[in-house]
């Protein structure tokens, strides 16, 4: 068994790029996409155990695709990790009424993406129908 | 130019002979003499015309000079305009408008004294300039500021844009040099390591500065929220040591916390209290040098809890000690082997503690050390009361509406507003200018809604609001806080203070608390 399947989406490739490497390296399995359309349809098809998402998106942007998510019987427990540039009141708002897993603000640095990483996955196995 | 301003008077009579008199007398160039011949046909010209004076007969047919005037006081329009009653009669009546304007009102009697009348209306001209001319310049003023606020909305943006398109590629560039430094793309050696290492640091310290632009303009322009409630500051303090340990240990530095075991709880709002102490932190950590010694105390002082954070570094000069806290202040006994901060730091934990209603300090002697300290008060539920209406209403003033009405309800915050509250609200908020949210209220208040109304009607509106709680039997108990803009002072009931008001439905002697203004300077 792997350290977990992650789904990626960014619309920057570089950064989708990067991100693949390293959670690789770090021994998940990593998919990728690069707009929530894909996203939606990924999560649904491949079930991953935990999405790290951009925000600002072409194609539903991140807050519309995990809106969607939630509603959605086999993609509604997945955690989701928000990758941001933003940091908009909104953003406050929605991270206080806890309405996203969590939040890591762009850059990030990669040993607290991959700490919060295994938290989640962790907590998604606990958690998983 | 004001000379070459056409001014108009208006002279009523309803005799056309004295018309033709008073205009022989009066004619001059840049002056244009209008006239009437009855009192309704006055009070029509003096809404068409922007005039400088009216010259009123009193003894007319159907409406006299005095009734005119009556009609000029109730119209918006006319009430401030200047008359000169010509009379042969009725002086007992003067007193009648003794209180019409002050200075507005004068007489002349029949036979009119050419040399009189002329110096008379000289009078009320000049007053007219004087006017047209003070008008002239508030309007400036306003264009003037609409241009700075525009300005100052154009740097927000700027900021704002500039840091999320300057994220992405630093995150690119940072996550690259990093997954060569961690070896993950292949082997490399000690010295590309170095090179590596030093395009992180650079990476971070670029991240850092964008983060404080943001942070210190969304703070100056208002916008950034505060939410102040009760907070563990032994939590928040232990965490900040926490994380800090490591740095310091990286340069040899003593890190030290003492804390009174039963330090009770403060007010504040917790993300931006912890930046305060980070900052200070930080700041120590990078001015101390190799080896030194950091303690971050806190004890209670009065009605405040004081948060010190002491070093034994070179210390401050006394003429640094009042730039420290300026942007990107360069101080001139700065050694060259500190690191590096934005520049930012001390000015944006400033900001942060002004709007907590602290103080935020420094203590220090060069050649010995120096004591950042700030203070909060301390939590009490009436302090709380007083905190979360003032937050509520900054965090609605950075919004620029004209004004907003904030409504609160205490009580289980899961469950919504009453749902007869909740109609009377959208029945009021259906108008373009008009909109309403919720507020994120956290502790002992329910959630609240902010309405926010450039509308005439809002006022009435809120009254109306009042009565309705009260009329309704319910034990839910409300806050209104009505939120003037700086320029619309009828709302407020006394000047720089705001009016708080806590209604009950079964208790008559409502309590009114003021809160210290939050309006002045917006």
């Amino acid at each position: 068994m792997s350290k977990g399947k992650i789904l990626v989406v960014d619309d920057e490739p570089d950064i989708v790029q990067s991100l693949t490497l390293r959670l690789q390296s770090a021994g998940y399995e990593v998919s990728s996409a690069t707009d929530g359309l894909l996203a939606t349809k990924k999560a649904i098809a491949e079930q991953p155990e935990l999405i790290i998402m951009d925000i600002g998106m072409p194609a539903g942007n991140g807050h519309v695709v995990v809106e969607q998510l939630r509603n959605i019987e086999n993609t509604s427990h997945i955690p989701v990790i928000f990758l941001t540039a933003r940091t908009s009141g909104e953003d406050y708002r929605l991270a206080r009424e806890g309405r996203v897993t969590k939040y890591i603000t762009k850059p990030f640095d990669a040993e607290v993406l991959l700490e919060a990483v295994a938290e989640q996955i962790q907590r998604s196995r606990q958690t998983a129908p | 130019m004001d000379n070459a301003q056409i001014m108009k008077i208006l002279a009523v009579d309803d005799r056309p002979e004295n018309l033709v008199a008073l205009k022989h007398l009066l004619a001059r160039p840049g002056l244009e003499i209008l006239t009437a011949e009855s009192g309704n046909q006055a009070l029509g010209m003096m809404l068409q015309h922007d005039l400088a004076l009216v010259l009123l007969d009193v003894q007319m047919p159907g409406m006299d000079g005095f009734e005119v005037a009556e009609l000029m006081r109730r119209n918006e329009r006319t009430r401030q305009l200047p008359i000169i009653f010509v009379t042969a009669i009725n002086k007992e009546r003067r007193h009648v408008f003794s209180g019409y304007e002050a200075g507005a009102v004068d007489y002349l009697f029949k036979p009119v004294d050419p040399f009189i009348i002329r110096s008379k209306v000289n009078v009320f001209l000049e007053m007219k300039r004087h006017q047209l001319a003070r008008d002239r310049l508030l309007a400036e003023l306003n264009k003037a500021n609409n241009r700075l606020q525009e300005i100052s909305n154009l740097k927000s943006d700027f900021l704002s844009a500039a840091s999320h398109e300057l994220r992405t590629p630093l995150t690119v560039i940072k996550e690259h040099c990093s997954l060569v430094r961690d070896e993950i793309v292949g082997p490399v050696n000690e010295d590309q390591k170095k090179c590596m290492d030093s395009a992180l640091r650079n990476c971070n310290r670029l991240a850092a500065l964008v983060n404080d632009l943001l942070d210190l303009d969304s703070i100056e322009s208002g916008q950034h929220p505060i939410n102040r409630q009760e907070i563990d500051l032994t939590a928040i303090l232990t965490a900040c040591v926490a994380d800090f340990r490591h740095n310091c240990e990286s340069r040899d530095q003593h890190l030290v916390m003492e804390l009174p075991a039963d330090l009770p709880t403060a007010l504040g709002d917790e993300a931006m209290v912890t930046q305060v102490v980070v900052n200070l932190l930080g700041n120590a950590h990078k001015f101390v040098g190799g080896g030194g010694a950091i303690t971050l105390s806190a004890r209670v002082v009065g009605e405040n809890v004081r948060v010190d954070v002491l070093d034994d570094g070179p210390g401050i000069s006394p003429a640094d000690q009042s730039r420290i806290f300026e942007k990107f202040a360069r101080l001139e006994g700065q050694q060259e082997n500190v690191l590096k901060g934005t520049g930012l730091g001390l000015a944006i934990s400033r900001k942060i503690v002004d709007m907590h209603d602290g103080e935020l300090g420094l203590e220090s002697e060069p050649g010995v050390g120096s004591t950042f300290y700030f203070t909060l008060s301390l939590f009490s539920e009436e302090a709380h009361l007083a905190a979360f209406v003032a937050d509520a209403t900054r965090n609605a003033l950075g919004l620029e509406r004209e004004w907003s009405l904030i409504l609160l309800q205490p009580g289980d915050p899961q469950a919504g507003l009453a749902p007869w509250l909740e109609e009377e609200i959208q029945g009021f908020v259906r108008h373009g200018h008009d909109r309403t949210g919720p507020l994120q209220v956290k502790g002992s208040f329910r959630q609240g809604v902010l309405i926010q109304s450039g509308r005439v009607g809002a006022l009435s509106f809120l009254t109306r609001l009042e009565d309705i709680i009260r009329n309704r039997d319910e034990s839910l108990r409300y806050a209104i806080v009505s939120i003037p803009a700086a320029d619309e002072k009828r709302f407020v009931l006394e000047e720089d203070k705001l009016e708080y008001r806590e209604l009950s439905a079964d208790s008559a002697d409502e309590g009114v608390v003021h809160v210290q203004g939050q309006n002045s300077g917006r």
